[in-house]
């Protein structure tokens, strides 16, 4: 498979419809909350990662299909997530609380946009994985489960990208919350 | 020589007039959350100034006490005000972040917020009914951290309190504001908050339906929100609204 097929792959994967359960009332832990903002942080810096790379124009055809639905994917995320929020009764971030602080070579090739994009994408799928196994209330653990498949088809295809490598681990390293916030936040701002 | 004498002493009466100050008008009486206190001294050091928790602030207004203009450092107050009647709309006029802040010596080896958690510290911080302190509850329920606060051994009334507590080195750490950093930037640290666990920190401003120099007063919130005053304010660290 050639890389421009498994982008097309990609992207057809990126566009299956993610239709969510409703989330149960429930008594939501401080960790949950806690998992929840980060999540809703880092749904909204690679959804603007995603709107950068369909902007700067580096990604074309079905590459380009899969960028626009990776995207969309990251905004469903973020309605999920606050869905959490609202039912912990916490205020819930919006877009404008963060100012995104993108590298300036970011997006002046393929290459280096990917990088950047696998670094986050593989920083929030530790998270994911740490969050899946400790949140407290069961539909919850099953959307960051959810949510965490995702991730690991975008991280694939900007792996695959970014170093012709898009297999990786055999079990992908899960992330405290400490851990994952050095590593993103010199991007959230 | 007449030239250069007019000169003179148009050059002597500007220097003599304080920053801000206008000419011949009584001057404001401005009730400002401590936390704007550099900035606002320095943007005008013409009007009269009390700065405190915006809270006690509040309070003093709904008691009746002779104020031409309200900045509060969150909206709950200024809002609080306008529903009975005390203030004109108010208007956001900045932001802000918090910080964790620890003495320069840093006894307690703190570089993370998250060693709050594992460490025996002395923290301080200001009491729930202080906008920071209120704040500060927020960022430790977004980091999963509330539990710290059983190490609490000060609550404060305002901002400069705690920074105050910390910068004494009478406690291992305290949350603050960005903007109260630079001030005791030899005697404190600061460690980062997450840009995910922070609030939204509003500031407002709002005349005072009582102020007996209304015009004066909307001038200054103009002033405040105008280019000097924004630059003032992004100078001392506040953001923009």
């Amino acid at each position: 498979m050639n890389r421009s097929r498994f982008l097309a792959g990609g992207a057809a994967a990126v566009l299956l419809p993610t239709t969510l359960a409703p989330l149960a009332r429930a008594d939501v832990s401080e960790g949950d909350v806690a998992y929840a903002n980060f999540a809703i942080a880092c749904e909204f810096l690679m959804a603007d990662y995603y709107a950068r790379l369909l902007k700067a124009g580096l990604v074309h055809g079905s590459a380009r299909s899969g960028a626009t639905a990776a995207r969309r994917n990251e905004v469903e995320h973020v309605k999920a997530f606050t869905t959490l929020l609202t039912d912990a009764g916490q205020s819930v971030p919006v877009a404008d609380d963060f100012a995104f602080a993108w590298p300036a070579k970011t997006f002046r090739s393929l290459g280096a946009a990917a990088e950047a994009g696998a670094t986050i994408e593989a920083t929030v799928l530790g998270a994911y994985i740490s969050a899946a196994v400790s949140i407290s209330v069961e539909s919850y653990r099953s959307l960051f489960a959810r949510a965490l498949a995702d991730e690991a088809r975008h991280l694939a295809v900007l792996t695959w990208v970014a170093s012709g490598k898009p297999v990786g681990n055999s079990f992908p390293p899960a992330l405290g919350l400490e851990e994952a916030t050095n590593l993103v936040e010199p991007y959230l701002g | 020589m007449v030239k250069r004498l007019v000169l003179a002493a148009v050059l002597v009466c500007l220097l003599a007039a304080p920053a801000g100050a206008r000419e011949g008008a009584p001057r404001l009486t401005i009730f400002a959350a401590a936390s704007l206190t550099e900035a606002f001294q320095r943007f005008d050091s013409a009007e009269a100034y009390s700065f405190a928790g915006s809270n006690t602030l509040a309070a003093q207004i709904k008691q009746g006490a002779r104020v031409d203009v309200f900045a509060s450092a969150s909206p709950q107050y200024t809002q609080d005000l306008f529903r009975a009647g005390l203030v004109e709309k108010p208007v956001t006029f900045a932001t802000n972040r918090l910080v964790l802040i620890v003495p320069k010596s840093n006894p307690a080896g703190l570089t993370s917020v998250y060693d709050l958690a594992r460490k025996n510290v002395k923290l301080v911080v200001a009491a729930p009914a202080v906008p920071v302190g209120a704040y500060t509850r927020t960022v430790l329920r977004k980091l999963g951290l509330s539990s710290v606060l059983a190490k609490v051994v000060s609550q404060e009334s305002d901002v400069k309190s705690v920074v105050g507590k910390v910068a004494l080195g009478q406690a291992d750490a305290g949350f603050v504001y960005v903007t109260d950093v630079k001030p005791v930037a030899g005697d404190v640290a600061s460690i980062r908050i997450p840009a995910w666990a922070q609030p939204r920190v509003r500031y407002e401003i709002a005349v005072v339906r009582s102020s007996s120099q209304k015009a004066a007063a909307r001038t200054w919130t103009t002033r405040v929100r105008g280019k000097t005053g924004q630059a003032a304010l992004v100078r001392a660290g506040f953001g923009k609204p």
